[in-house]
């Protein structure tokens, strides 16, 4: 804040004055008005040089607060209620992905994640997250009400469950109001713009994600759809297409490479086009020899079912028979280069 | 004359380093280089103790001489948040009051305040956990903050000898452990007495060091027994703790997360040695002891604590003097050992002597006001 205009008598006054009196003569308060005397005024420091006599506050003034200026010097007084615009933000937070990333989702698809790209607020977070449908009304009851949401530990991926009451079927809450998705329908998720991270700085623009609802996966991932493709070269990366779009988290977690002594090989995973392809590329060369991918029999598709049993499933239903235990195996070699 | 306002938005006026004047050894004048205000404290003569957790060392701030104050018939001083967001140019809800001193000269408050909360969140996180205090403000005779100007002052500094690394993490809340580098201090007999966490094997440290600053600051690792989680604790700092003389042996009486009263000999606190503190009392699960202090009533000193979760606890030294025992066992109901009364008080989020009739209590009301208020011990 900076009074401008001053005459030779007023400068020179301002600058004799003390720190106390400066503040006395220049102060800027929360509100709409000069508040009574029982407000302090909003501390700073005060300068007057050339250009006018200015203060600077002790904390920047915050964007959407009202601000009373109130300025007295013999008998001018001069006030102006102000507000500030938020800077411009170089690097506001966004959504990186959403996962299941593909355009198509089973109506009884279990969960959505939102990968932020920074550590968010956690404070009433999915509240401002929306599932809308083609109309553009957003869709009641859609996930389990977390307060302050479900995040991972560094707080940059929110997971959204839909209601499993709603999936699940036989159940009361999906029997009277029928699944969230509905198929054949359009859907977004979006995610406000309002959505901030931990210092308070918002999105700014609203995220979309659009996809279609596809009939119920009621249908067991197999093994004996997956395939692995070895490296041809000892720096290539080995490369699983997998029999159909899985569980994004699960996938960075229960899948490995191990070497022919059963030490896991350590390198990098990506994930890629909408979940149904697996890549690692290890951080060393691959020595020649005989390498085994390993999944565990829990991973999930998009519905919860799991390799070695359906999410929604008769009590009584028997394991699949191609999985023998809880860890799956797609053997590979890597030939002399 | 036309005067004109403007907002200049972007200006910033560089502060000139004073130049330091010739003090005794160990006291500069200028301005402390403070990370975060995360604790404070008087010691003898008024001087302010603040404990930087961030920075890991202990400053002793000299406030200058000042009129001595007077309690009579001290008064509630309301919405401090709403006063202090006034000052610092904010909302309430971006306000935090990380810890409060009354200074034993003038009587006022004092208190430790950082604004922007915006990563607030879960019921363990306490506000050193979720920002770094900056400003110190206190309350003026007319209940109006002012900020504590401490860019040129005298002060001396000790740095903490291995501080816990800003990398560990507390597991089950996800933060640095860093904001507990310093929980509490005390002075008493000549020494300031810091609670934290250093980097050692046994994280909980109590660190020694003779006021005014001479010698080395000695660090000792310190356990307990914890009966209600049935296990001894290393890791665990101290949250609240006294200096306070049991059967004329100098003892600190110690109080932890989930409510371990322990005493800790003082001859005991050897430098680099490890001490099992004594475990008397257990006073309950799901609770932060927040402050303690002691204080007398008609003629007999009593200690009292205040809680997150728990109301007033009020402990007669003359009890821990008396108990034989030592909690060494499970205890499935988490109240054992010495007794304590409990006294209506919650919401105290902070709490320190005012005089010898009162203590000053930052408090929470049911409405959501954060209140300054005096209680009278007579109502203990």
């Amino acid at each position: 804040m900076i009074v401008t205009g001053l005459d030779e008598a007023a400068s020179r006054a301002l600058r004799q004055a003390s720190a106390a009196e400066r503040a006395l003569s220049l102060a800027v308060y929360t509100g709409d008005r000069i508040p009574g005397p029982d407000q302090p005024a909003v501390a700073g420091t005060h300068e007057i040089d050339e250009s006018g006599f200015r203060f600077q506050p002790r904390f920047p003034f915050v964007p959407g607060l009202r601000y009373t200026a109130w300025f007295v010097l013999g008998a001018v007084r001069v006030d102006r209620t102000f507000e500030v615009t938020p800077p411009a933000v170089s690097d506001p937070p966004r959504v990186l992905a959403i996962h299941p990333s593909g355009d198509t989702l089973p109506e009884n698809a279990l969960r959505l994640y939102v990968q932020f790209s920074r550590p968010m607020t956690a404070r009433g977070a999915q509240q401002h997250v929306h599932l809308m449908d083609d109309d553009g009304r957003e869709v009641p009851l859609a996930f389990v009400p977390v307060e302050d949401g479900l995040w991972d530990p560094q707080r940059t991926r929110l997971t959204l469950l839909f209601h499993p009451g709603r999936v699940k079927r036989g159940v009361a809450p999906g029997e009277r109001l029928g699944p969230p998705l509905r198929t054949g329908g359009e859907y977004w998720l979006v995610v406000d713009g309002d959505t901030a991270d931990v210092a308070g700085t918002v999105m700014g623009r609203a995220h979309e994600h659009r996809f279609h609802a596809v009939e119920a996966d009621r249908v067991s991932p197999r093994l004996a759809d997956a395939r692995v493709a070895a490296p041809s070269l000892a720096s290539d990366a080995v490369v699983v297409t997998l029999p159909e779009p899985l569980d994004h988290a699960l996938l960075q977690r229960w899948v490995w490479v191990e070497d022919d002594g059963g030490r896991a090989v350590d390198g990098r995973v990506e994930i890629a086009t909408g979940e149904t392809r697996w890549t690692f590329r290890p951080e060393q060369p691959w020595a020649p020899g005989r390498y085994v991918v390993r999944m565990r029999a829990a991973l999930e598709d998009r519905a919860g079912n799991r390799f070695d049993r359906l999410f929604d499933r008769n009590a009584a239903a028997r394991p699949p028979a191609d999985v023998s235990s809880d860890v799956l195996s797609l053997p590979f070699d890597v030939p002399a280069h | 004359m036309r005067v004109s306002m403007a907002l200049a938005l972007g200006l910033t006026i560089g502060a000139a380093a004073s130049a330091v004047a010739a003090d005794p050894p160990g006291v500069t004048a200028g301005k402390p280089d403070i990370r975060s205000l995360s604790a404070l404290a008087f010691g003898p003569g008024g001087v302010l103790f603040v404990g930087d957790s961030k920075g890991g060392a202990v400053y002793a701030i000299e406030l200058g001489a000042r009129a001595a104050g007077e309690i009579k018939d001290p008064k509630e001083i309301p919405d401090v948040e709403g006063k202090l967001a006034a000052l610092l140019g904010a909302t309430a809800a971006d306000i935090m009051v990380h810890d409060l001193a009354v200074d034993p000269i003038s009587k006022q408050s004092y208190l430790a305040v950082s604004r922007g909360r915006a990563a607030w969140n879960g019921q363990w996180l306490l506000p050193n956990d979720v920002a770094d205090a900056s400003v110190l403000v206190r309350f003026d005779a007319a209940a109006r903050p002012e900020i504590v100007d401490l860019s040129s002052v005298r002060f001396a500094r000790v740095a903490l000898p291995n501080p816990v690394d800003a990398a560990k993490k507390v597991p089950w809340k996800n933060v640095s452990l860093r904001a507990d580098t310093i929980t509490d201090m005390a002075y008493a007999d000549g020494a300031l007495y810091i609670a934290g966490l250093s980097n050692e094997e046994f994280a909980s440290t109590m660190w020694k060091v003779a006021y005014p600053f001479a010698g080395a600051v000695s660090a000792t690792t310190v356990e307990n027994y914890h009966g209600a989680h049935g296990k001894y604790e290393t890791e665990a700092p101290v949250r609240t703790f006294v200096p306070y003389s049991l059967k004329g042996r100098a003892h600190l009486l110690a109080a932890y997360l989930c409510t371990p009263l322990v005493t800790i000999a003082v001859d005991d606190l050897k430098d680099k040695a490890h001490v099992r503190g004594r475990t008397v009392g257990e006073f309950g699960s799901g609770n932060y002891p927040l402050d303690m202090v002691v204080y007398k009533k008609d003629g007999k000193e009593k200690v009292l604590i205040a809680n997150s979760n728990l109301p007033f606890l009020i402990v007669d030294p003359r009890d821990v003097e008396a108990y034989e025992g030592v909690i060494d066992k499970h205890v499935e109901t988490y109240v054992a050992g010495v007794r304590y009364e409990p006294r209506s008080g919650t919401g105290v989020q902070q709490m320190d002597n005012l005089g010898d009739d009162y203590v000053e209590v930052l408090r929470r009301l049911p409405g959501g006001r954060l209140d300054l208020v005096p209680i009278s011990v007579k109502r203990f």
